[in-house]
């Protein structure tokens, strides 16, 4: 089943491997030509950088949503649209390891991809500083002090933050996908819950009787205090805890559908 | 009968007000090849995807291999080969549909996929949207044979294949699947070649059997007599049909020809014609009449 899983998806990741080499590639021609300036850059100047860098990585990362939103469309539900429902529902295996293979291996493979894209980030930052070394104008500074790279702690929360994020397109699809028994219903459904509970929360957020209990934020980024990118939100990690809480909801809920199911 | 694999017991399906399976009471014996007949619509899917875990009945109870259909599935599915819709992944050449396919069966067979495709011409390194309907359905056949299932329940397999695979799949079932003791149902609404092969039938119309029972006996009980004379009996336990024109009756007899035929003569009619009837004949009588009588078993 897991070859399965690679099969449907193995598309995507060329895809997002594509992308992120049109992007390494890009990132390597402007670090090695057109950014001066920053040999010249103080530590303040790599303070004021770093975040700059935070959010082009995750600017990065967030073109995967494409990518986690077809990627729901494929597995047990488009099988099901296509008529195939028959022949897989009577392989010798509960129905819900279906759900439950596909939905971990789109988590793994969107998990890669980020961790691709992180990597590919850091070493065109790398790039840079040795770049650096090479034709250093200014003797005053040193590679230290200079130094724009992106902490690994801020990435990995930003890489985390955008993970989290494109799970949950790609969870919401994929169960409805599979609750629907259609790909492209799948979609439009990813769509109408994201806007459903975008209002909901908001409504809730703005005008709901204090009585009434906050659904978790599921869309602003975790990691930073709204507007303020340099300040990590005091709820960090309940914030993560609670998505991450949430997330598994999406598959239970597609098993149940499966399982109920009538071919 | 003995051991049955398939047992039904007043099966009940419904599609909203749609009546699929009416009280629809099966049993197959092991080893034997079972011709499950009737029209389009008769309930010939419903009744196998029931007895596959794909839809649940209404009312009433269903075994396969002993086992309960919904509760223990997956058992069931192991030993079980089916072939329902024609229908598998599109995106999947016949190599990499055997290749997913064979992790769940215990029981699988690279030596029978080699020797079934060889035998039914299947292009197996064509992607499953790419094959003709009688290739997508011989790929199907493929793939059910090399399980090694000790039951086959087959949904129309010949279904757009040509005369001489047809043929090719008839043998297969004949000489691999039945002779080592397996057990098959196919359904079928093409009869020639359910009596070429099959030792017992099952004629379902309307969701409910209308006869259950070895070919043989079917043969030997069912007859065609037509009489000469006046006021000859239009119904009895024995008369499946009865029509009159002037004073030539004609029957068609469920069982006792003999006895019907000296009753006849005893009232003054004469005998014109007894004849045996083929299974096409049985099944159009059958499924003929406005209304069905209840199930009948030759047991």
């Amino acid at each position: 089943m897991l070859w399965k899983c690679w099969r449907d998806l193995r598309l995507f990741v060329w895809i997002g491997l594509a992308w992120l080499a049109v992007v390494f590639a890009a990132l390597v021609y402007v670090r090695l030509h057109g950014l001066a300036e920053a040999h010249i850059a103080t530590a303040d100047h790599a303070a004021r950088v770093e975040p700059q860098l935070a959010a082009g990585l995750m600017f990065i990362q967030m073109a995967f949503v494409l990518l986690a939103w077809s990627m729901g469309t494929v597995g047990i539900g488009r099988d099901l649209g296509h008529g195939a429902g028959s022949w897989m529902l009577t392989r010798p295996t509960p129905r819900g390891r279906f759900v439950w293979t596909e939905w971990v291996s789109g988590l793994a493979t969107l998990a890669g991809l980020l961790a691709c894209a992180e990597f590919m980030w850091w070493v065109a930052l790398r790039l840079h500083i040795f770049q650096f070394f090479i034709d250093s104008p200014n003797p005053a500074a040193t590679p230290l002090l200079i130094e724009p790279t992106l902490p690994f702690g801020l990435a990995t929360v930003a890489s985390l933050c955008v993970f989290l994020f494109l799970a949950l397109i790609f969870s919401v699809t994929h169960c409805g996908t599979v609750s629907l028994r259609h790909s492209t219903r799948g979609l439009i459904s990813c769509l109408g819950f994201l806007i459903a509970y975008g209002i909901l929360f908001h409504e809730i957020a703005q005008h709901g009787p204090l009585w009434m209990p906050r659904l978790p934020d599921l869309f602003l980024d975790p990691s930073v205090e709204h507007g303020s990118p340099l300040t990590y939100r005091p709820d960090l990690v309940s914030s993560i805890m609670e998505r991450l809480a949430v997330l598994p909801l999406f598959p239970l809920i597609a098993h149940l559908f499966l399982r109920q199911a009538e071919v | 009968m003995s051991d049955p694999v398939i047992l039904t017991r007043s099966l009940v399906k419904r599609y909203g007000r749609i009546v699929a399976l009416d009280d629809l009471s099966l049993s197959v014996p092991r080893g034997s090849i079972y011709g499950f007949l009737g029209r389009n619509g008769a309930g010939k899917t419903t009744a196998i995807r029931v007895l596959a875990g794909l839809a649940r009945p209404a009312s009433g109870e269903a075994t396969v291999l002993g086992l309960d259909p919904q509760r223990d599935r997956v058992a069931l599915l192991e030993r079980t080969g089916f072939v329902i819709e024609k229908t598998l992944l599109p995106s999947l050449t016949g190599n990499e549909i055997v290749r997913f396919n064979r992790s769940f069966f215990p029981g699988w067979s690279d030596a029978l996929v080699k020797k079934y495709a060889d035998a039914l011409e299947v292009p197996m390194d064509r992607r499953f949207r790419k094959l003709s309907q009688g290739s997508r359905t011989k790929l199907c056949l493929l793939v059910a044979l090399a399980q090694g299932a000790e039951l086959l329940i087959l949904d129309e397999p010949t279904l757009g294949l040509d005369p001489v695979i047809t043929d090719q799949l008839l043998r297969i079932l004949v000489d691999d699947v039945a002779a080592s003791g397996r057990t098959i149902l196919m359904s079928s609404h093409h009869l020639s070649e359910v009596e070429k092969i099959a030792d017992w039938v099952g004629i379902i119309d309307r969701g409910r059997l209308l006869l259950e029972a070895q070919l043989d006996d079917i043969r030997s009980a069912y007859a065609r007599v037509r009489a000469s004379g006046r006021d000859l009996p239009h119904s009895g336990p024995a008369i499946l049909t009865a029509a009159t024109t002037g004073e030539i009756s004609e029957y068609v007899l469920r069982s006792g020809a003999a006895e019907f035929t000296a009753e006849l003569s005893r009232q003054g009619a004469v005998i014109l014609e007894v004849s045996p009837m083929n299974l096409s004949e049985i099944f159009l009588e059958l499924v003929g009449k406005e209304k069905p009588d209840a199930v009948e078993v030759l047991a």
